[in-house]
């Protein structure tokens, strides 16, 4: 599974999204996703296009179909359930 | 980038750029409010290309159209937006909703934010528009965020120094600017576009809410969406151009009216005829394009009133022959049912239709036709305006209108009008003993002051013959002939209630 994180580098929510990532990570174990996170202001030509337009923004680019999460990701489980991931049984 | 600091930018609207005293101020933000189909996305889409055309490159950012569609939906404006992003004036910026998405938290449009001034780098631009802005508070359902996004997004964007316009749904054309309010847009300026049907007519008007720091027209102000070349503002009062009139004078066809005017009228001249039907107007305005034909000018026929096959005929009737000189490219007859049209359309149509042919005269026949069914003051500004544009290009124009009844009598057109016009022909039935007969008084307004006398005039298949002066009758302009024994000449009283 791909995925890719678009953040803003000064931002509140994006900082907050960071660490709730760090979460997820943890819960979903090490293996079968890999995830790139890209910053707008550094990378806006690949923002332009995913056509980002809110930040921070989670997206699963693989498998099919595309889904995308935003926002700082204050509930990790539904962002899993949102894009599809697999959590470890009894979490 | 460092702001330019203060000036203005062009809009290239024409007329509106007048309406705000030369632009919209350079650097600051402008709301752009109206109803759906209200023509933002075209006076957004007009002032990007005119900046592209002329050095200052643009962003266009949409919300709700897809690129493509914009792109193929703005050709007909003769706007090749695909032309521009090609060769680095214009860039766009695609914010049209993408997959669906869910919500978890806060968020900011630090991505959006980044793409603009990424675009607006890259095409080294000073001009933005975002079109429309509501499809983005739909997209996303949180409004409060959006909106502090949004106006922390402008904040960012600002230092960057481009003109922006932002367009907005109104809801109503009596309710709030917009939906989300307007003070969150941290804006300078609104310019409300509205398009409201009045009269079974549309009309679509823009109005410049608040400029802050600047001077600008008041009040709303008509304007049209011209099918071949987008917007154009239509100014209510006209420009006053009095700078070189012409002292040159040209022949009306006939030699006793010639005459009766002082030797003909000023090449520059603006003539109204009045007359009941049957008068002779149409025949006059003939004569008078047909003397600019023999001399081998362009000269121009608007007909509201018939077909161009009747006056084709009426014409070979009088023993004048149009074909020809249609087919050599001295003359164009327009014939349009103006009850078709808005006043301000037809405005514009008819500049656009004098801007190509490049006529020196021309004739209107007949301005009542227009007056039929328009709000009085809209035909008003549209006479006003008209003859304000044809006296600054300098063709000789003859307008007619025709009276509602037979015998004499004035009319609060002809009233109004008599101040715009250079001269009145004054064309009337008058009966003595039982007899109708025809008489044509000359009224000046340019030079001197007087009128002519009175004259008896016949319609003949050869055309239009003045007998004479008329003498021992008055009260013809009222419809009021009476003959008197002294004999007297002219028709002083009468001639002044057409001063």
């Amino acid at each position: 599974m791909m995925l890719r994180m678009y953040v803003a580098s000064d931002s509140a929510p994006s900082a907050q999204a960071r660490r709730q990532l760090a979460v997820l990570s943890e819960s979903l174990g090490g293996e079968g996703w890999e995830i790139e996170i890209v910053d707008v202001f550094e990378q806006p030509a690949l923002a332009e296009e995913d056509r980002i337009l809110a930040t921070p923004v989670l997206i699963r680019l693989s498998p099919p179909p595309r889904l995308s999460v935003i926002g700082d990701f204050r509930d990790v489980h539904a962002v899993a359930n949102a894009l599809d991931l697999e959590e470890p049984a009894g979490r | 980038m460092i702001p330019a600091a203060g000036g203005r930018i062009e809009v290239g609207i024409p007329g509106f750029d007048e309406l705000v005293h030369g632009g919209l101020l350079r650097g600051r933000s402008t709301l752009l409010a109206g109803s759906t189909g209200a023509g933002k996305t075209v006076f957004g889409l007009q002032f990007l290309v005119h900046g592209a055309l002329s050095g200052e490159h643009g962003v266009l950012v949409t919300f709700a159209e897809r690129p493509e569609d914009l792109i193929a939906n703005v050709k007909s404006f003769g706007w090749d937006l695909g032309a521009l992003v090609r060769d680095g004036r214009l860039a766009i910026v695609d914010a049209t909703p993408t997959e669906e998405m869910t919500l978890s938290g806060r968020f900011d449009l630090a991505g959006l934010t980044a793409r603009i001034s990424h675009a607006l780098d890259k095409v080294n631009g000073t001009r933005l528009f975002l079109d429309p802005i509501d499809a983005l508070f739909e997209e996303f359902s949180a409004e409060v965020e959006v909106r502090h996004a949004f106006s922390a997004m402008l904040r960012t964007l600002r230092p960057l120094g481009a003109t922006t316009l932002i367009a907005a749904e109104r809801p109503d054309e009596n309710g709030a600017v917009t939906r989300y309010g307007a003070k969150e847009f941290a804006v300078d300026n609104v310019i409300l576009l509205r398009n409201v049907r009045a009269d079974e007519r549309r009309r679509r008007t823009v109005e410049v809410l608040k400029l802050r720091g600047a001077d600008h027209h008041k009040g709303e102000t008509p304007f049209v969406i011209d099918k071949t070349s987008g917007i154009e503002v239509v100014p209510v009062s006209p420009i006053e151009v009095d700078a070189s009139r012409s002292t040159e004078r040209i022949s009306l066809g006939n030699a006793d009216l010639d005459a009766m005017c002082g030797g003909g009228i000023y090449r520059d001249a603006l003539m109204m005829i009045t007359g009941a039907t049957g008068t002779g107007k149409t025949l006059i305005g003939l004569q008078f394009l047909v003397a600019g034909i023999d001399a081998g000018e362009r000269v121009l026929y608007l007909s509201f009133e018939e077909s161009q096959r009747q006056l084709e005929r009426n014409a070979a009737a009088w023993g004048m022959d149009l074909k020809t000189p249609e087919r050599a490219g001295l003359l164009q007859i327009v014939s349009r049912y103006p009850a078709r049209v808005g006043l301000e359309d037809l405005r514009v149509e008819l500049k656009h239709i004098v801007e190509a042919f490049q006529p020196t005269r021309m004739v209107l026949d007949s301005l009542t036709a227009i007056e039929h069914n328009s709000p009085p003051k809209a035909f008003r500004e549209f006479t006003v305006g008209l003859s304000g544009y044809l006296k600054g290009s300098g063709v000789a124009t003859m307008m007619t209108t025709t009276l509602p009844n037979l015998l004499g009598g004035d009319h609060a057109t002809d009233l109004h009008l008599s101040t715009i016009a250079d001269a009145i022909l004054a064309m009337r039935y008058f009966d003595i003993d039982s007899e109708v007969r025809r008489a044509i008084l000359v009224l000046k307004t340019r030079g001197s002051q007087h009128a002519s006398q009175m004259h008896e005039y016949k319609i003949l298949e050869t055309g239009m013959s003045v007998v004479g002066p008329i003498k021992g009758v008055r009260g013809i302009l009222a419809g009021l002939a009476q003959q008197t024994t002294s004999g007297s000449n002219g028709d002083t009283r009468a001639s002044r209630l057409l001063e």
